[in-house]
């Protein structure tokens, strides 16, 4: 009997400590659990978000100066959300589930905690904010974007398919961002299914999704490697016959023009193939795939939004002349973003730092003005040292003075820039080009893409040319 | 004595308390469905005054604190399955009303359990009776909630698990305070393999959990053998891997434990849906009426606890927990004072049951453990549960009465 009841006490402290771990998991749960929970993409299946959306007025998506790019209304009692530039910024700010019921995108999506009022409300806030009727209103999302460079950059590329990436190369933040061709997204929800089958893809983002060989404009990787680690490689005369063979592979020249005798300087400014797989062949397959990490071509940029992961193949030890000869002009199996080109122009630009690339400026509480949330300028990269990036600057004022990219050209400042014409196998060449400008003291970095349009320095540069003039001529100090 | 009055009748009148205000705060909020629905809601107050007056005059000597408690966890499930499901309120309420009688008829024969142990055949007669409700669902049975283990009589349905829990608790206390030798601890685990089986292959999981681990405790209890209890869990996990293999059901519910995001959608919509609602409430609660625990599925029964959980918030929650834990000790109690070894047994065995069920259900539905479908003892809607709920506590309250009234005599002849 007197072990029974010792027996019936052991139980009982076993069945205490079964409860008390209940209730340390569900404190654990609400502790660490709940918040990754409610962040969590898996939150689309909790119907308390989408019940919570009708009863808040959803904040609004500003541009760097105050412009309304997306705002919600009430109209006979139901909220409508209205995007203002619509197709100009479709890619970009994306759309909520307010438009197309089964999910949102973009801009949308990243901040739709922040647009939904959601962050920083321990229960007291709220409690004070439902008393003063303050909790039915989302935080507004103030971006980097400044939406008259966005409208001429969206202008400039018409009908044509492309995408145009500008940044402040000294802090990062992303001044326009376009992709074309877009889509309304005031009318989506009636127009999804036409829009999602659309043989353009209008609903890719491609300044951050579309993965397009870079061609010539990657000939600043190749002389960032060649400058870093076989510097006097530059001092040699290069012979151009118009064409290279490598391996028994022959590589044309554009338009096969024999410059003859020709030094490092030139083949930049004119682009010339064969010298630069000269020059990729002796800085080495290991330089060149390094210099190509360093900026950021082996995987996905950190961004607001999704962006896709760019590629570099590693060129094989034996055998892999042919590739390394490719890679060096840009071609074979390299693919990259506009925004990664973007930020390698920006590189050069701020002596060889690229900064983190953002849109988001700040989140802000409509009535009472509080800052929320701020993105603050981060450094991102770093590829290369201030000389060697003022050397390539000077090549690259070289290219838009008397090279390739003459068309990117404004009186009164001097450019730097890149033209590209990748070949690819789906048509007519790609037209690319990168720049910013002054190039004494940058304020912009542009890339440019114009899917199947050709040349980089006649399509793509005076794209560039008209985004720089427009951001320059308001913000020139 | 008196002073166990005062303070029953405190507790009494805070549960009172809660009830005006929760149901001001749901007819106000929600339409009520009907005039007669609130009033019949009312009626619970009178009912469970009606309760405890009886049991302050029938038994002085008596638990009157399990019942006070069973008391707020029916209150608290009658305040949810308002919210979530106003029109089986009625219903609930019936079933209240039945298991209140049962309580006192169950305090009354439970005063005799002597008798039990006295039948001849006794052990025979437990089995039989176990196993004859247990196969003929296979028979009779109508699948419910994914289950196949209900029995219906013209429009009601019966778990017959529900009365083979407390048979197999009577048969095993009986046989345990007899037997203790390495054989007869080999015939329980042949029988209770048996049982654990038929609940396997009926796919309900919880039951055949409960049963396994009530066995190990009453083992524990009227053996000391550490040996037995020990080599018993290794089996249980064992059983566990064993059945991953071989039953699909028992493979779903293990992955959707482990990783509850590989199908929301499908398999693992009901777990997700629960989490969802936990985290929801937080440490405060959305407060009554402002939660969305509609979102949930089987909400009424099963994850009662949830939405408990979403509009109370952790600390209402954390509650429950509490008042269970105090029922457990207040059972183990009865066993620990209870007059001879049988008596105990049974005691521990009612106890170990009902804590062991209240544990896997809440533990499933917060992803502590897997989850598997058991209900929550007074507070999930259900006629079968609600009355074993108060039978148990009735034959707890019986057990405690015979010790008490002895003590008493005891008393009065010196």
């Amino acid at each position: 009997m007197n072990n029974l009841k010792r027996n019936i006490k052991i139980l009982f402290v076993v069945f205490s400590v079964l409860f008390f771990s209940l209730i340390g998991y569900l404190s654990y749960f609400q502790l660490y659990e709940r918040n990754k929970l409610i962040t969590s993409s898996y939150s689309v299946y909790n119907k308390r978000l989408i019940e919570q959306e009708k009863k808040i007025l959803r904040g609004s998506i500003l541009d760097r100066n105050g412009n309304i790019l997306a705002k919600s209304e009430i109209i006979n009692n139901e909220q409508v959300r209205q995007y203002p530039d619509g197709p100009a910024f479709a890619n970009v700010i994306g759309y909520s589930r307010r438009i197309y019921q089964q999910g949102s995108a973009g801009i949308e999506n990243a901040y739709d905690k922040e647009l939904l009022g959601m962050i920083n409300k321990d229960p007291m806030t709220f409690l004070r904010e439902t008393i003063l009727g303050k909790g039915q209103r989302g935080d507004n999302v103030i971006l980097t974007l400044d939406k008259n460079l966005q409208n001429v950059a969206y202008n400039a590329l018409g009908d044509r398919k492309g995408a145009v990436v500008a940044l402040d190369p000294k802090t990062g933040e992303v001044l326009a961002m376009v992709s074309s061709p877009s889509y309304d997204p005031n009318t989506l929800g009636k127009n999804w299914n036409t829009l999602m089958n659309s043989p353009d893809a209008v609903m890719l983002n491609r300044a951050t999704q579309g993965l397009f060989p870079p061609g010539s404009v990657f000939k600043i990787i190749t002389t960032s490697a060649a400058l870093t680690y076989k510097p006097e490689i530059l001092n040699q005369i290069f012979d151009s016959k118009g064409y290279i063979v490598v391996d028994g592979n022959k590589i044309n020249d554009y338009g096969n023009i024999a410059y003859g005798t020709i030094d490092f300087k030139k083949a930049f400014y004119v682009s010339c193939n064969s010298v630069f797989i000269q020059v990729g062949l002796e800085v080495g397959r290991s330089n060149l795939e390094n210099m190509a990490d360093k900026y950021g071509i082996n995987g996905a940029i950190p961004f607001d939004i999704p962006t896709a992961a760019n590629q570099f193949p590693s060129i094989p030890v034996f055998g892999g002349k042919v590739q390394l000869a490719e890679s060096s002009i840009g071609q074979g199996k390299i693919l990259v973003t506009p925004l990664t080109m973007a930020l390698m122009a920006s590189a050069v630009a701020n002596d060889g730092v690229i900064m983190k690339p953002y849109l988001m400026k700040y989140v802000q509480d409509p009535l009472s003005g509080d800052i929320l949330e701020k993105t603050t300028p981060t450094k991102y990269l770093n590829p290369i040292s201030p000389d060697v990036a003022n050397k390539i600057k000077q090549l690259m004022v070289g290219v838009v003075r008397e090279g390739t990219g003459t068309a990117a050209q404004i009186p009164g400042i001097t450019v730097a820039g890149k033209t590209g014409t990748a070949e690819n196998p789906h048509g007519k060449s790609h037209a690319w080009f990168v720049c910013f400008a002054p190039a004494e003291n940058p304020k912009i970095a542009v890339s440019v893409i114009v899917e199947n349009g050709g040349t980089g320095g006649d399509v793509a540069a005076p794209i560039a040319s008209e985004v720089m003039k427009a951001y320059l001529s308001t913000n020139s100090k | 004595m008196e002073e166990y009055v005062k303070t029953g009748a405190k507790a009494l009148r805070n549960i009172f308390w809660i009830f005006i205000i929760a149901f001001m705060l749901l007819f106000i909020y929600h339409k009520p469905q009907g005039i007669n629905t609130i009033y019949y809601t009312l009626a619970f107050l009178p009912l469970i005054y009606f309760a405890y007056y009886l049991h302050v005059r029938l038994f002085p000597m008596g638990e009157i604190q399990l019942l006070i408690l069973s008391f707020f966890l029916t209150e608290m499930g009658m305040i949810m399955i308002y919210r979530v499901a106003p029109y089986l309120i009625i219903k609930q309420m019936i079933w209240i009303f039945v298991g209140f009688i049962l309580y006192f008829m169950f305090s009354y024969i439970s005063k005799y359990y002597d008798f039990f142990y006295n039948l001849k055949y006794g052990n025979y007669i437990y089995l039989a009776i176990s196993f004859i409700l247990l196969l003929s669902t296979f028979i009779f049975g109508k699948e419910i909630g994914g289950a196949k283990n209900w029995l219906t009589f013209g429009g009601v349905s019966i778990q017959p698990a529900e009365i083979v829990k407390i048979i197999y608790i009577i048969f095993l206390a009986r046989y345990l305070k007899e037997h203790k030798e390495k054989k007869d601890i080999i015939t329980i685990a042949i029988l209770t393999f048996l049982i654990v089986i038929i609940f396997v292959i009926e796919k309900d999981l919880g039951m055949a959990l409960l049963f396994y681990l009530t066995t190990l405790c009453m083992l524990f209890v009227a053996t000391s053998n550490l040996l037995y209890t020990s080599l018993g869990m290794v089996f249980l996990g064992f059983g566990g891997i064993i059945s991953y293999f071989l039953f699909n059901h028992v493979r779903v519910r293990i992955e959707a434990w482990l990783n509850p995001w590989m199908d929301v959608p499908g398999k693992t919509y009901q777990i997700v849906q629960s989490l969802f609602a936990i985290g929801a409430g937080g440490f405060f609660g959305t407060g009554l009426g402002m939660g969305h625990p509609e979102y949930i599925p089987v909400v009424a029964s099963d994850f009662i606890f949830s939405a408990i959980s979403e509009e109370f918030g952790m600390l209402g929650s954390v509650a429950i927990i509490l008042v269970y834990l105090v029922i457990m000790y207040r059972g183990l109690r009865v066993a620990l004072n209870a007059e001879d070894e049988f008596g105990a047994l049974i005691a521990v065995g009612l106890t170990s049951m009902f804590s062991l069920q209240v544990f896997t259900i809440i533990g499933g539905v917060i992803k502590f453990i897997p989850l598997t479908g058991v209900t929550l003892p007074f507070v999930s809607y259900g006629g079968s549960s609600m009355i074993m709920s108060f039978i148990t506590l009735g034959m707890l309250n019986g057990i405690a009465l015979r010790e008490e009234e002895n003590v008493e005599q005891f008393k009065t002849q010196y």
